[in-house]
């Protein structure tokens, strides 16, 4: 009972909200459900009210394509013209139907009558210029065009229409100049003449910048040179160009600064990225200040990708003193400048002056990276001082990386070892197990001169510590695989891969059963696959997979195999 | 052999099977195997276990190939594989990964015990299908689930296109699959989205290049011949197996044989005015009465996909989609085909994502379905003495999949459930006893 009443009201609903949908509304959902014949009916019951309106009168053009009754069309269309000849979209289906049903001569006839109810109106003319360009017909188009000018008295009018034209002819040139002349009408155009120059084959660019910046050129057509020359990856060129034909002020200035800073940040290169990060600092100077500081921000990264620690440490200074929220992002951008560019010390300071400021966790991230900086300078006290109050994981791993590099073994072990799963640093290629199993095999004097070694690789001389391994491992018995195996390491980073496939070589074939055996296994492996060896590859990893079942390594290998037989892509 | 001998045959071998060997088996001490020595039989679990389901099928299927007796034990352990123990199957599953368990004669009795206590049973799987890809000549591995799935399972197969299915060579293989081939012969209706595209432009040159080549007026015509061959490939006792746009478009050529569907842009003329009432449902194979997309510029076909992705008016959302469980002694094929360690699957889009119900012809089964959706996800059925399947979407992995991204790299989904069912379609025609009668 209660299920039938349920049933009962949900039909009642769907009753009521039938009735209450709106005409078109239903129409379009008869459409939708392919149900034609009804949209019809539906479509032609809103026109019975208002015979001039153009979703229904679109929509009813489609439907009765679709049911083969083009002729019910044009009884619509003649009703719409009786109450307003001149309207645009009654004429247009009416071309577009006579056209579909009796040819072009059937499409003329209809525009003619376009023409003559609406003498002034450059309408009718444009669908012609349409549909001879439709058909490749480029000769009759710009004849049409011609016309359609003497007809209407005025030179300047289907500027758009002759640009495609031309464009289509291939003169992309006298294209541009129909643009430059239209933008300076109508600069609202300057999106559409972008997306229809973009395509210009390279061969033709430089003559068409040239027809967009003449000298009399007012500053619309010279942004749209310079954003087509943005999108033809000369950034350097569009950002003189675009500096030149900045509006002085107001909203557009900082529109028009704000696109071009986006498609430039997209693209990549420094010198993409340079002109980013030029764009967003003159769009800082134009906005109020609190969006300001978001640009000069990322003014700064751009720059920072750039390369230009410099300029994107000019553009920061100012800001890390200032109150507020986006100056924390300042600091933390400028602390991880001065550290890239060598200067711990300068981070060190900012960072004291402003941890206030920049937040619990987020200080504990900056001292971690000013005491990185600390030891690629060799300054291990100093490095310890910067995480001191630092008691998390990562700290107690970087203080393990120092205990290494003093070669202070035991305390070395215990700090690694208590980093637990801490997923490893990415530019850190030695991983802490392998450094702790080194340092279990190496006898205590050995394990000095490892540190140092190391220490050596973590100032950036991978090359000299790949040396100074190598030299340990053939002057000491315990451990000398592991020595290798960091030796063929620091030759990989220092891009010596000679030398590192010599030293991988020599680990799989004298130390195969030894800890970094399955390393040298992966090494070779894909030493083997870039010079197109793909068998010898496939045997090295099924040696790996089968002779070191329990190496964290085998599931690497595995997807190593299967790409280097071409099971997966090499993505 | 024709299907419902095939059908007979497969509960014959199953359940007799089982018994005489649960008797004969039941007296013998329950050994285990020492690890390093061969069992009797090595068991591939494939359930939650299993930590590579996608090579598993790959092992079991050169199992065969090398003339192993190997089983399917349908909702067993999630669908799990019996082989013989040998070196090289022991070599395949260390390098792959693949986790296998060595069972002595005690532990098979005991599985056949379980198995024929419950909704289960063992199918017999006795010859490696020779598996056809149609596939165009310039199509990348990557573009494609099935090639994907079957290299990455290292289960050899052979592409084949037009002028070889033109040429009667569907006959040389029990199975074949098609993955997004527009049979409409309207490119997937791409002209507008994609027009200028290098590739596009290159799909359009090997296409024209091979109606040419074959007679044909044009490549709308083309297709519709080559999916006549498709149909009388099944009808004769083949298997087939389509996703994405194969499906509903090898519907609509089907149905099409004697009207215009395609648009001006494809063969020169427009559509017919009333194409979708002229249709004639009685050539498709699992549709019926369904209405074309009439819009040229609309990357859709019909009312026949749910989902309708690139059809701004009309693309549905993604849900999930249920498989269906079905009893493995009464219905062994539809069982064979939902074998999965998932019974609730993430459902991805394709040009033809889903399958409306109230356009799927009344003999269907239905293998998966959004529950409480008009469409469903994965249908199966005979036409003659063969069988067909159909899978919508493109890529179980990449539930948005565009043109352009990335290709899925299966090493990194291993154990994917919907990649699964894609490879149960290959071992399924594996249970056949006789050679295919073509």
């Amino acid at each position: 009972m209660l299920r039938t009443a349920s049933v009962a009201l949900v039909l009642l609903l769907a009753a009521r909200g039938a009735a209450a949908q709106d005409p078109l509304g239903r129409a379009f959902d008869l459409e939708r459900q392919g149900r034609h014949a009804e949209a019809a009916g539906a479509f032609r019951q809103v026109l019975a009210r208002d015979p001039l309106n153009a979703p229904a009168l679109l929509g009813a053009e489609r439907v009765y394509t679709q049911l083969g009754r083009r002729d019910s069309i044009l009884a619509l269309v003649q009703r719409a013209l009786q109450v307003d000849s001149t309207n645009t979209t009654a004429r247009t289906i009416e071309v577009r139907t006579a056209r579909a049903m009796s040819g072009e001569a059937g499409a003329g006839e209809a525009l003619r009558r376009w023409m003559a109810a609406t003498p002034r109106s450059e309408a009718p003319h444009r669908e012609l210029v349409r549909l001879l360009l439709s058909t490749n017909r480029t000769d009759e188009a710009r004849e049409a065009v011609a016309a359609a000018r003497t007809q209407l008295g005025d030179a300047e009018r289907l500027r758009p229409e002759l640009a495609q034209v031309e464009q289509q002819s291939g003169n992309w040139a006298e294209a541009a100049r129909e643009w430059r002349a239209e933008l300076q009408r109508r600069p609202d155009l300057h999106g559409v003449a972008v997306f229809n120059l973009q395509p210009a084959p390279a061969a033709q660019r430089e003559r068409l910048v040239r027809a967009l910046t003449e000298p009399d050129t007012t500053s619309g057509p010279r942004r749209l040179a310079a954003d087509l020359l943005l999108g033809w990856h000369e950034p350097a060129r569009a950002w003189t160009l675009f500096q030149a034909a900045l509006p002085r002020t107001g909203d557009e200035r900082a529109n028009v600064l704000r696109a071009f800073a986006d498609r430039a940040r997209a693209q990549e290169g420094a010198e993409a990225q340079r002109v980013a990060a030029a764009a967003l600092e003159r769009l800082a100077a134009s906005v109020a200040p609190a969006e300001a500081t978001r640009y000069r921000i990322e003014s700064a990264r751009a720059y920072a990708e750039a390369g230009d620690a410099a300029a994107a440490r000019r553009v920061l200074r100012t800001m890390a003193d200032e109150p507020g929220g986006q100056a924390a992002s300042a600091t933390a951008t400028l602390v991880e400048l001065y550290v890239r560019e060598g200067n711990p010390a300068e981070a060190a300071r900012l960072l004291e002056r402003t941890r206030d400021r920049v937040g619990g966790g987020e200080g504990e991230r900056l001292g971690l990276i000013i005491a990185r900086g600390w030891i690629a300078k060799g300054e291990l006290e100093r490095a310890e001082q910067a995480i001191a109050p630092d008691s998390s994981l990562a700290a107690d791993e970087l203080r393990g990386w120092v205990a290494l590099y003093r070669g202070q073994a035991e305390r070395a072990i215990e700090l690694l070892r208590s980093a637990g799963a801490r997923p490893a640093d990415r530019d850190r290629p030695a991983d802490r197990a392998a450094v702790v199993a080194a340092l279990r095999a190496l006898e205590t004097d050995t394990a000095t001169a490892f540190g140092e070694a190391m220490l050596r690789a973590a100032r950036g001389d991978t090359a000299g510590a790949a040396r100074a391994l190598d030299a340990l491992a053939r002057a000491t018995r315990a451990g000398r695989p592991e020595l290798l195996g960091f030796a063929a390491r620091w030759s990989e980073v220092a891009r010596d891969s000679a030398a590192a496939e010599s030293l991988w070589s020599e680990i799989a074939e004298r130390h195969a059963d030894a800890a970094p055996a399955p390393a040298a296994l992966l090494a070779l492996a894909r030493a083997d696959a870039a010079r197109g060896h793909v068998e010898r590859a496939a045997q090295r990893l099924e040696a790996l997979i089968l002779h070191h079942a329990t190496s964290a390594l085998v599931p690497e290998a595995r997807r190593e195999l299967d790409r280097v037989r071409g099971l997966i892509p090499r993505s | 052999m024709e299907r419902r001998g095939f059908l007979e045959s497969i509960a014959a071998s199953g359940m007799g099977g089982l018994a005489a060997r649960r008797l004969g088996g039941s007296e013998l001490a329950p050994a285990a195997q020492p690890p390093s020595r061969l069992a009797v039989s090595l068991l591939v679990p494939m359930d939650d276990g299993q930590t590579n389901h996608l090579k598993a099928y790959g092992l079991c299927y050169q199992a065969i190939a090398r003339g192993g007796r190997c089983e399917w034990l349908l909702n067993y352990r999630g669908g799990a594989f019996l082989l013989p123990d040998e070196p090289a199957a022991r070599r395949t599953a260390a390098l792959a990964g693949i986790q296998v368990e060595a069972v002595g004669d005690a532990q098979v009795v005991a599985i056949r015990g379980t198995i024929e206590q419950g909704n289960m049973d063992a199918i017999p799987l006795e010859r490696a299908p020779r598996v056809a890809i149609y596939s165009p000549p310039n199509a990348a591995p990557w573009d494609d689930a099935v090639t994907m799935a079957l290299q990455y399972a290292e289960i050899p197969f052979t592409r084949i296109w037009d002028p070889e299915v033109v040429a009667g060579r569907l006959r040389d293989f029990e199975w074949l699959h098609l993955h997004h081939e527009d049979f409409t012969g309207q490119y997937s209706k791409f002209f507008i989205t994609y027009s200028g595209s290098a590739w596009l432009a290159e799909m359009v040159r090997i296409n024209q290049n091979a109606a040419r080549q074959l007679g044909m007026p044009n490549v709308p015509a083309l297709k519709k011949a080559v999916a006549q061959r498709i149909r009388e490939y099944v009808d004769q006792g083949g298997f087939l197996f389509a996703m994405c746009t194969a499906t509903e478009t090898l519907e609509l050529a089907l149905a099409a044989h004697h009207v215009d569907i395609a648009a001006a842009f494809a063969d020169g003329t427009p559509m017919q005015a009333d194409a979708s009432e002229r249709l004639d449902w009685t050539q498709a194979l699992a549709t019926t009465g369904a209405r074309l997309q009439t819009a040229p510029g609309i990357p859709s076909f019909s009312d026949i996909d749910g989902h309708q992705v690139n059809n701004p008016g009309g693309r549905q959302p993604l849900g999930a989609f249920e498989l269906f469980n079905f009893s493995a002694k009464i219905d062994p094929v539809p069982a064979m085909l939902v074998q999965c360690h998932r019974q609730v699957i993430p459902d991805f889009y394709g040009l033809t994502t889903s399958f409306m119900r109230n356009t799927l012809k009344p003999a269907n089964i239905i293998l998966a379905e959004e529950p409480g959706a008009p469409w469903v996800k994965y249908i199966h059925g005979d036409v003659g003495r063969g069988t067909w399947t159909y899978f919508g979407g493109h890529d179980p992995e990449d539930p948005q999949h565009q043109i352009g991204d990335t290709p899925t790299d299966l090493s990194l989904h291993p154990t994917s459930p919907g990649y699964r069912l894609i490879l149960n379609n290959v071992l399924f025609p594996a249970a056949r006893k006789r050679e295919l009668r073509t």
